[in-house]
């Protein structure tokens, strides 16, 4: 899959090997991103990641599970996502944010989902808010929940069939 | 939208029609069920937009209220929907219509560009019997999203107009 622009989207949920892990670790050290000795957490949470033509990492996504008590302690992914200046572009997020969305409703259905309902994304840059304005984004179905109090829009989108879990408040 | 019947209930869009005797009939089913005191009841009067009435009897079923709003959280304006079915008239599908009907109202004066204040419809559940019975994070008919609780606890439900933004 490619995006709009010159960089190419890879998946790799669940086809981490060692060569590719050791590249994403030296990313996030160089982007200063990931702090030493959480790689092995975070490893297994990446979903997609960007290249650009040379070969070299620009981007990458992944989601964590967690509980909020603003959404009643239900079971969310989270998605998030690194990109470099090089791969600033709207449509270079859009690309892991799709493919994130793909992979998320892949493991939902899977025989072996851990219970997530489902997908909440933090929109951290004014100018990806700016970029699609939509109460609900047509390309993911991500509906608008409100805004965190840093300010940053917060988006929802649900798996099938999901429900809340009354006794999850407790 | 809704291919459910109502048969036996008409129900009036009062903020249209200004039905007096709906408006006051509304106002003291709030009373008599003491869902609200006589100052919140007098205060939600202006809010008022549908009333239900059994046909055969004449007695007011339930009523809508809705006003604009702008959620601290959400920051864009939404009408705010609050819905009341009386006790004798629960179990009967009249919520579920009023709901539609209200959606309709609103929905269609924001395409029309008749009245685009409000980007959608936004709620409350406090009711835990229903928090529990609708527990579906998105309802598949009206598509009502959850999009958490409040401070007391109850489900916050919004559905944006087609084509809403977010300014």
């Amino acid at each position: 899959m490619s995006t709009n622009s010159t960089h190419t989207l890879q998946r790799v949920h669940g086809r981490l090997d060692e060569a590719l892990s050791q590249e994403l670790i030296e990313f996030w050290t160089a982007q200063n991103a990931v702090p030493d000795g959480e790689f092995d957490d975070r490893l297994p949470t990446v979903l997609s990641l960007l290249r650009n033509a040379d070969g070299d990492i620009v981007g990458v996504s992944s989601a964590r599970s967690t509980r909020l008590a603003l959404f009643a302690n239900q079971p969310f992914h989270v998605f998030r996502y690194l990109l470099t200046r090089e791969a600033a572009e709207a449509s270079d997020w859009l690309a892991l944010l799709l493919a994130g969305c793909e992979i998320l409703d892949e493991r939902a259905n899977a025989p072996d989902h851990s219970g997530e309902i489902g997908m909440l994304v933090r929109i951290t840059q004014l100018k990806l808010q700016q970029a699609w304005p939509e109460a609900i984004w047509p390309q993911t179905g991500l509906v608008h929940a409100g805004f965190t109090e840093q300010g940053h829009q917060l988006r929802v989108r649900y798996y099938q069939d999901a429900r809340i879990d009354m006794e999850a408040r407790a | 939208m809704n291919d459910r019947r109502l048969d036996e209930f008409e129900i009036d869009n009062v903020r249209e029609s200004g039905n007096r005797d709906m408006i006051d009939g509304a106002v003291e089913l709030w009373l008599a069920e003491r869902a609200l005191p006589r100052a919140g009841a007098e205060r939600r009067r202006d809010q008022l937009l549908l009333v239900a009435r059994e046909v055969a009897s004449d007695r007011i079923a339930g009523m809508v209220t809705t006003y604009l709003e702008t959620q601290p959280r959400l920051r864009v304006p939404l009408w705010t929907m609050r819905a009341y079915v009386a006790e004798d008239f629960r179990q009967r599908d009249i919520g579920f219509h009023m709901l539609f009907a209200t959606l309709d109202y609103h929905q269609q004066r924001f395409l029309s560009g008749e009245d685009t204040s409000g980007r959608g419809l936004y709620m409350e559940i406090e009711n835990p019997i229903i928090q529990r019975a609708r527990n579906e994070a998105v309802w598949q008919r009206s598509r009502f999203v959850f999009i958490g609780v409040n401070a007391r606890g109850h489900h916050c439900r919004v559905r944006y107009f087609d084509g809403a933004r977010i300014d």
